[in-house]
């Protein structure tokens, strides 16, 4: 039953951090390589408000304030990152991607200048835990997977029931046809860019309340969210929800079984397995 | 930065765009400063190491060997794909060096470099069989995953590899015809030739038929599939070799270096070479040099603030990518062509 509760929240971290990434791919046909660094950000955020707020308010309500706090500071970023670099190279994506990698180690340096290169641990917010006969289950690690299935919901209520959501889908099935219909494609981007890094920093924060955080934390990640996406199709959202629960209970049950190190040789043969088969992932679709 | 791959078919009005085509003027151009370039650089070459101190004649040496790096870098991109493994391929033949050369094998170095080049090259084009089926995005993600999963096997494999700690006391080649590379001097002298063989070897070879079709299937891969190249083959060929050119460059910087460990193949040396590669330019051989050439004078220039010198690298690549599609070898090919142009009129003016 543990190994039940561990799939679940790895689950919860792949899908928030993977999916931020493939709906910016999916309407920017571009990759946004400081995605990574968005991430390790948000779990900064976190540290700041714990050093902050630390025993003035409870652990739960620190925790609320720097979902907010660290989500709105770091979507104006993307938001920013999207009206500046991605709109002068607009028509090459390729060179976005580029930049961004440049933008990435821009990131890694300030951080590690005016924070420091070690890593910093938060508290534990939500303290206590469930105890039954066969598994621990502390509060922490459901108040994160509660969070992700809130905020996947939300995002999917949004992207399929509301007017601004049914946009950012049209744009990403056809700009052009988009834009025929009226979509302004400036807005749609910035709000795209705003919701997918406001996501990066989701995670970021759902990993810092688990973990520890540090400056190469989006590096390490980034990586694991890049199989995820090939593997799931690039740019598809279900695609990439799908593999995200998939490599998290493959890499559990490696852990479980005592081969845990071996995860990453084993969940790169499965991409490079995946993509002599289907070069589009398992739900994407054919250039 | 106009990089050539197949058009998508999302991409709609001005998003993808083509590169104009060299025309003759520019080839012509290109032969002369090819010329001087040669002349200066085999000048410099031979002579600089006397004039340096000995730390810089080993910043020197270690540009050399990432001048070999980027060379085959540049190869893989004339076939249109970026990839980012090729850092932790360079590592075989870092890791096939070291583990032969150690006592229980006793294998000699120079044994070593071909079976290095081999290592890379048979990995790469095992490697190349589900990557080469994408491209673009797909191929530069692929590539990123598996080079940092095979560089992850360079720390989980501690029997073979030496984990995290990696190998040391990695001795330097067996002296030929009386000459030892001890001194930082002959090695740097070493590593040139090698570097310059394989330099010609890849004008000769990009400016081959095989070359040629190689940057044709970059540029347009269904029109090249239609007229019957197999596209396929084509680019992973230069896919092979350029990592065969890595797995080379691989054995001299870890028996420079006489130690290895899987942080050397990391993605800040990745970083290295795909900014050299922007900041340069991968239109001529010449680009990457140049944008190498920056980078580390950069890093040295700043060697007291080394922290800071990825965010330096960062901002290079921002503004080239903005100011200079082409990279900095465009803007010197524009300054010759304009200094070309001014000499001439005073040619005409005199006489």
């Amino acid at each position: 039953m543990q190994i039940l509760v561990n799939m679940i929240s790895l689950s919860a971290f792949y899908v928030s951090f993977a999916l931020g990434l493939a709906l910016i791919f999916g309407v920017m046909r571009t990759i946004n390589l400081a995605h990574g660094e968005f991430y390790m950000l948000g779990g900064y955020v976190l540290w700041l408000v714990v050093v902050v707020l630390k025993g003035i308010v409870p652990g739960p309500a620190i925790f609320m304030v720097a979902l907010v706090v660290g989500c709105s500071t770091v979507g104006l970023l993307g938001l920013l990152l999207q009206l500046s670099l991605f709109r002068v190279l607009r028509s090459q994506p390729f060179a976005i991607l580029m930049a961004t990698l440049g933008l990435s180690y821009i990131i890694q340096v300030l951080v590690m200048q005016f924070i420091g290169p070690m890593g910093r641990s938060v508290p534990t917010l939500f303290r206590g835990f469930i105890r039954t006969e066969t598994m621990i289950i502390p509060y922490q690690r459901l108040a994160v997977a509660g969070l992700v299935f809130v905020a996947i919901t939300v995002l999917w209520i949004f992207l399929t029931r509301t007017k601004p959501g049914r946009t950012v889908r049209a744009v990403a099935q056809n700009p052009r046809g988009a834009i025929l219909q009226g979509i302004s494609l400036a807005r749609v981007s910035a709000m795209t860019m705003l919701i997918g890094t406001g996501l990066a920093a989701f995670s970021g924060i759902l990993i810092g309340s688990i973990n520890s955080v540090h400056p190469f934390m989006g590096t390490d990640a980034l990586w694991r969210a890049f199989i995820i996406i090939i593997v799931g199709g690039v740019g598809s959202i279900p695609g990439a929800a799908i593999a995200a629960v998939l490599f998290a209970v493959l890499d559990t049950s490696l852990n479980a079984t005592g081969m845990g190190h071996l995860a990453p040789m084993i969940d790169a043969l499965l991409m490079l397995g995946v993509l002599s088969f289907f070069p589009h992932g398992l739900m994407g679709t054919r250039e | 930065m106009k990089v050539r791959w197949q058009k998508n078919r999302a991409d709609v009005g001005d998003y993808g765009s083509e590169a104009p085509t060299a025309t003759h003027r520019v080839i012509n151009l290109r032969t002369w400063v090819l010329v001087a370039s040669i002349l200066g650089a085999a000048f410099a070459a031979l002579f600089l190491p006397f004039l340096l101190s000995t730390y810089d004649k080993e910043i020197l040496v270690l540009f050399v060997i990432n001048v070999m790096l980027v060379l085959g870098y540049r190869t893989i991109t004339t076939m249109g794909g970026w990839s980012f493994a090729h850092t932790a391929i360079m590592g075989l033949g870092s890791y096939t060096m070291a583990i032969l050369t150690q006592e229980e094998f006793g294998v000699s170095f120079w044994l070593t470099l071909p079976l290095a080049a081999v290592a890379a090259g048979i990995f790469s084009a095992l490697l190349s069989y589900p990557v080469l089926r994408t491209r673009g995005f797909y191929f530069f993600l692929s590539t990123f995953a598996a080079g940092e999963a095979l560089r992850q096997s360079y720390k989980q494999f501690t029997g073979i590899t030496g984990g995290t700690y990696g190998i040391s006391f990695i001795p330097r080649p067996e002296s030929i015809l009386g000459v030892s590379f001890e001194s930082t001097i002959s090695y740097y002298y070493l590593v040139l030739i090698f570097t310059i063989v394989i330099a010609i070897m890849l004008i000769m070879f990009n400016g081959s038929r095989f070359g040629r079709t190689i940057t044709a299937v970059a540029q347009n891969e269904e029109l090249s599939l239609s007229i019957g190249i197999n596209t396929r083959r084509y680019r992973m060929i230069a896919f092979v070799l350029g990592s065969a050119i890595a797995g080379v460059a691989g054995v001299f910087f870890a028996n420079f270096n006489g130690i290895i460990n899987p942080a050397d193949f990391g993605s800040s040396l990745m970083f290295k070479v795909i900014a050299a590669a922007i900041v340069g330019g991968v239109r001529t051989i010449w680009g990457p040099i140049l944008g190498l050439f920056y980078l580390t004078m950069l890093e040295e220039l700043f060697f007291s603030y080394a922290d800071w010198v990825p965010l330096l690298w960062g901002v290079s690549v921002i503004g080239i990518l903005i100011f200079a599609p082409n990279g900095l070898e465009s803007i010197a090919t524009s300054f010759l062509t304009r200094c070309r142009a001014s000499i001439t009129r005073l040619f005409d003016a005199l006489t």
